[in-house]
């Protein structure tokens, strides 16, 4: 990719139909409800509208917005009003089948470990992909990965292996 | 474990819906964005209006009141700015038979730089404005 993606209308509509859900995964996992979710969405879509940088390929575009949605919604969770926020995110979804407590533990875990255990088990990333794009540490991004893995054991019971 | 985790992730997509109207806000907003021509060309309209308003003030001394001394603080009498210092013992002075907002002017005796304004039976001296 030679030039910015950024210079035709088009390259942004496919951008955005190619990595939507993705954006709005790791912005779900965060805000944890679809208002807040919707408006991190956007923001990070504009701030990519507002890069003037190149990007050399489609993995530093995915890379770039993996890191801006997540630091978005670090900074949003940090608001004093979104820390005692309950929502029944189950409902939120719209998910019925309330028998996998999965996604509600998932949810329910430290922001610190969801973008790495999603990356790692849902994007199928390395742990040293996943660092180079975090732009942190590949043992700190081990250690995020067991420690986040450790949790969800414990509060789902021990019955994943 | 990644199974699992997969599947809960797959239950978190936006609807088809949700995605035209975070697609259409994202066009807005870009739109939007930015310092625009008519924010320019308002901007310079408000100046020269402001400009033109400032210019086209009467140029003569208009008495300025201050709320904290109750008192009009500068005044204009024969062409010429005086500022309000405080009430005067009403001695040594000489009427003359000019009024300024319902009060009579006296001069005082031997000096040109002030006069004082007798209303309502109160003496208020004032001086010639500094710079004058």
């Amino acid at each position: 990719m030679e030039s910015s993606l950024l210079c035709a209308g088009k390259e942004i509509t496919r951008l955005y139909n190619q990595y939507v859900n993705m954006v709005y995964q790791i912005c779900f996992l965060y805000l944890k409800n679809k208002e807040d979710t919707e408006d991190a969405v956007q923001i990070t879509f504009i701030q990519l509208l507002k890069q003037d940088r190149l990007f050399q390929n489609e993995e530093h575009v995915k890379a770039w917005l993996i890191r801006t949605a997540s630091n978005i919604c670090k900074n949003q969770v940090k608001h004093w009003w979104k820390r005692n926020e309950t929502i029944d995110v189950l409902h939120e979804i719209g998910v019925e089948d309330q028998q996998d407590c999965t996604l509600e533990i998932l949810l329910k875990l430290p922001e610190k470990y969801k973008t790495v255990i999603y990356m790692y088990y849902y994007m199928g990333y390395t742990t040293e992909e996943i660092a180079q794009i975090l732009k942190q540490k590949h043992t700190t991004i081990r250690s995020l990965l067991s420690r986040g893995r450790e949790r969800l054991k414990i509060m789902i019971g021990g019955e994943l292996s | 474990m990644k199974e699992r985790i997969k599947k809960s992730c797959d239950q978190i997509l936006p609807t088809e819906q949700q995605k035209k109207k975070m697609f259409e806000i994202i066009v807005n907003k870009k739109k939007k964005r930015g310092f625009q021509k008519r924010w320019i060309i308002g901007s310079f309209a408000t100046v020269a209006v402001i400009f033109i308003f400032i210019s086209l003030q009467p140029k003569e001394a208009v008495p300025k009141f201050s709320i904290a001394r109750m008192r009009i603080e500068t005044i204009e009498y024969k062409g010429k700015c005086y500022e309000y210092v405080g009430f005067h013992n009403g001695k040594n002075l000489k009427r003359t038979n000019d009024q300024i907002m319902g009060g009579i002017v006296y001069q005082i005796k031997g000096q040109n730089s002030a006069i004082v304004i007798v209303k309502n039976g109160e003496y208020q001296h004032y001086q010639k404005c500094r710079g004058e």
